[in-house]
């Protein structure tokens, strides 16, 4: 495996926003996607890649894949990752922005009750603005496979957010 | 009485097709079909803005986590140094000779290493040929008529105004490393002598600091800028050499 070139390393650059909402997603907790985003870079830097793949795509995968060690190192399943809810729980909120910021938890913890393997998809695709084709090839699985993961990640948010 | 299931296949194909269009990953014929049919369905277009509404939560909610990037992951990327990609990245290059004999042979020095032109592998046809087609390469060899194997090993203006090339030539009976330069009509041998090529992992010792590179040298010495990069020589053959050195 070679040393990132000059190109690869600004494309990681580049990815480290999207890599570290990926992670977020895939954690539901703030410094434990902290933690896979550095070891995701570091292992990206120590291992290095093809010369001819994109550093981005690469990066995802790699994410994804310390994550799946983790969970199995902790035997723990991500099906089951509660997001707790922060705040005094007092959800009587008045303003607008209360409002707004409730949305938001509420569609946050309803994505962490995603099975894994749907909610990687959807994030990859609806919040990163990845291709099916490109998300087969960070998650090495089939298209047809992204396609159906993602509607049934679409169709299950529906449901707990209806 | 036993509790019936029933499977919703109509609902999961359209909310398949409904998640394809959203994702732009409809073909056209199927977009088209679609839009009949939300036209004429109210069921079916309240299901796409649930879905499309939904995403826009999700992107909110995710982006409104903390986006911030752990300092420790920056410091790791600053000092991270990048491969080199060019192989004739500086004026060091002239030296790539070396290091080329570090990873690939055992460089025979001796004060009669360099041979008298008559003794020495000559340009013929098929070399020459070679010369004017193969691009250089950091590793690998390309096969000439004669069994031989060669290697270009970089293109540099000399400075008579003439280009030349560095070569590594490998036949049953011997090894040579060379320059030969390009005058108007055909390749001259400006520098040759014998090397060992030696593949296996330990089978050869490094140069010492008291060789002499002999091509290494004549390369630094009768340059007049560094060697060309893949895309400058790749010109300069298409261009059949008609270029004008610096």
């Amino acid at each position: 495996m070679n040393q990132l070139t000059a190109q690869q390393k600004a494309t990681l650059m580049e990815e480290l926003a999207g890599l570290k909402r990926f992670s977020m997603s895939l954690t539901g907790d703030g410094p434990d996607a902290d933690d896979l985003l550095q070891l995701t870079v570091e292992r990206v830097l120590e291992k290095g890649m093809p010369d001819d793949a994109h550093a981005g795509k690469w990066s995802y995968r790699v994410c994804r894949n310390l994550w799946l060690d983790e969970l199995r190192a902790r035997d723990v399943r991500a099906r089951h990752v509660k997001s707790e809810m922060v705040g005094n729980g007092d959800h009587g909120v008045s303003s607008a922005d209360g409002l707004a910021r409730l949305e938001f938890e509420r569609a946050g913890e309803a994505l962490s009750h995603l099975p894994e393997e749907q909610r990687s998809v959807l994030v990859l695709v609806a919040v990163e603005g990845h291709s099916y084709a490109e998300v087969a090839g960070i998650l090495d699985i089939p298209i047809g496979t992204v396609m159906s993961r993602v509607a049934r990640a679409r169709r299950s948010l529906a449901d707990k957010l209806d | 009485m036993a509790t019936i299931h029933t499977l919703d296949i109509a609902g999961q194909r359209d909310d398949e097709l409904l998640s394809r269009l959203i994702d732009g990953e409809c073909s056209s014929e199927e977009r088209l079909e679609l839009e009949v049919r939300l036209a004429n369905d109210a069921k079916l277009r309240d299901r796409l803005e649930q879905f499309r509404a939904n995403d826009q939560l999700l992107r909110a909610s995710v982006g409104n986590d903390d986006s911030t990037i752990p300092p420790a992951v920056l410091g790791a990327l600053a000092s991270h140094s990048p491969a080199q990609t060019s192989r004739y990245s500086s004026r060091y290059a002239f030296a790539l000779a070396a290091s080329l004999v570090l990873a690939t042979a055992a460089l025979l020095i001796n004060n009669n290493w360099l041979q008298p032109v008559s003794q020495t592998p000559q340009i013929d046809l098929a070399f020459a040929e070679a010369l004017d087609a193969l691009p250089s390469r950091a590793e690998g060899w390309d096969m000439i008529e004669g069994d031989r194997a060669l290697r270009m090993v970089l293109t540099f203006p000399a400075a008579d105004g003439k280009w030349c090339r560095e070569f590594m030539l490998a036949s049953q009976a011997d090894h040579w490393r060379g320059v030969a330069c390009r005058g108007a009509e055909s390749w001259v041998t400006q520098v040759i002598g014998r090397d060992v090529f030696l593949e296996e992992v330990g089978g050869y010792r490094t140069a010492s600091a008291s060789d002499s590179d002999a091509v290494a040298q004549f390369i630094d010495q009768t340059a007049t800028g560094i060697a060309l990069s893949g895309d400058e020589e790749a010109a300069l053959i298409a261009t059949d050499w008609s270029l004008v050195a610096p």
